[in-house]
């Protein structure tokens, strides 16, 4: 092939000037190596950008944009950091921790009783997850969620993710009677295992979020503790760890606990 | 570009950069903390843009910089969660026109590239950026992009020709 493939590819992106698309239309009549190259560049030509409108919906980013209009006065958190905070949340559902305000030993994630296929994460801290938990959800101004209004097909949608993750239908407590209006709910992953999140807003004072994942251990009443002024509660019920996080008051979390609980059956 | 210039359009750009997220990681939530770490790091760094040029690349430049250094080793270390556009149940299937068959066919032939080539022709045909500003963004040398786009558009020619595209409706951009 007499001609660089860079110039032919302009050539069919319509690129080049008139005067340099006649020149490599004259190189083409000698060239078949570089003819059938153009074809094949041709019929390659599609509509990519509609192909992307047409079916590729983008999903509620509110609480991005709220987060650019309105940075949070701490150190932002990369993906990873976040990632790894719902590391350690995950942990604290399984292991149904939440047993006081003290430190607690490092343990295997096995024994804390997650589904952990065929791998074993190691050692972990718990003293320092309880703090990064504390201090992920304590980033949570009502800022982050009061631009957000889902409408309520996305919300459904949001959960029917949330159930087919989990194995189970989860319908989200609706907590109104309380004053708290459901957000969103989100999904996280780590170490193949499905982590859900739902986020309230309450009529007054910080936001709080339910999170859920899939646990072997029985059932169990409502553990309690807070760090960094965060209010936690852990319970488990039919298969789900249930996690109650917020900057709220006791009274306050327990009145949004106990709602939560009787719509799921649990008390 | 005043602050609030600079913050209004980041956030007009938050559909494309979603959008460019998900193709290149496969995963709806991991898309949104790309997106995420993407504007926070721009936010960061506004200094560093230099009025005039395209905000767009400027960002596209660094979500793709998050997305190798950052974040796709561990997406793959993790293991689960990839999927193809076509089964990621984002496709609006609402409409079963001839058309959007047509547009699914195409989205479906550029979501089958490796990775590489599928970021070229994902930031040249869909977002518009020209060979120079896509090649900076993958931080590439030009005629590495070209090199890509032209394997990837023989590859969905062969497609084309085998019939997994419908051979209609063509046109660039």
């Amino acid at each position: 092939m007499t001609i660089a493939e860079n110039r032919l590819l302009a050539y069919v992106d319509g690129l080049l000037s008139r005067e340099e698309a006649a020149e490599i239309e004259r190189a083409l009549e000698g060239d078949a190596a570089a003819r059938e190259l153009v074809a094949a560049l041709r019929a390659s030509a599609l509509p990519y950008r509609d192909a992307v409108d047409a079916l590729l919906p983008v999903p509620d980013l509110s609480g991005l944009e709220a987060m650019i209009h309105a940075p949070p006065a701490t150190k932002p958190r990369a993906a990873p950091r976040r990632m790894a905070i719902a590391a350690a949340l995950v942990v604290v559902f399984a292991a149904g921790l939440v047993a006081g305000p003290y430190l607690l030993p490092p343990q295997p994630l096995q024994q804390a009783g997650l589904h952990v296929p065929g791998q074993t994460p190691g050692q972990v801290q718990w003293a320092r997850w309880l703090d990064d938990i504390a201090a992920y959800q304590a980033l949570y101004i009502r800022d982050t969620l009061n631009p957000i209004n889902p409408p309520p097909e996305r919300q459904a949608a949001q959960m029917a993710r949330v159930s087919q993750a989990l194995g189970q239908p989860i319908k989200a407590p609706d907590l109104t009677a309380e004053k708290a209006d459901f957000k969103y709910a989100r999904m996280y992953g780590i170490d193949g295992e499905p982590l859900a999140q739902i986020a309230y807003l309450p009529a007054e004072g910080a936001p709080f979020s339910l999170c859920m994942m899939k646990t072997d251990i029985p059932d169990h009443e409502p553990r309690y503790t807070v760090k960094r002024g965060m209010q936690m509660a852990t319970w488990r019920h039919k298969g789900i760890a249930w996690v109650f996080v917020g900057g709220v008051g006791k009274a306050d979390m327990d009145r949004y606990v106990a709602s939560a609980r009787a719509q799921i059956g649990a008390s | 570009m005043g602050e609030d210039t600079f913050n209004a359009d980041l956030a007009d750009l938050l559909p494309r950069l979603w959008r460019y997220a998900f193709v290149v990681c496969r995963n709806p939530d991991r898309a949104h903390d790309l997106v995420q770490a993407t504007c926070e790091r721009a936010l960061s760094r506004r200094e560093q843009f230099q009025p005039g040029t395209r905000l767009d690349a400027w960002t596209f430049t660094i979500l793709q910089s998050i997305w190798k250094n950052d974040l796709r080793r561990e997406s793959i270390r993790r293991g689960q969660g990839f999927v193809d556009v076509e089964h990621a149940g984002l496709i609006d299937r609402s409409e079963s026109a001839e058309g959007k068959i047509f547009l699914a066919e195409v989205l479906k032939a550029v979501d089958g590239l490796p990775e590489a080539q599928k970021s070229a022709v994902y930031l040249v045909y869909v977002e518009g950026l020209s060979y120079d500003e896509a090649a900076a963004a993958l931080d590439i040398p030009a005629g590495t992009l070209t090199s890509r786009l032209v394997r990837a558009r023989v590859k969905i020619a062969e497609k084309v020709r085998d019939g997994s595209v419908a051979d209609t409706e063509k046109k660039v951009r």
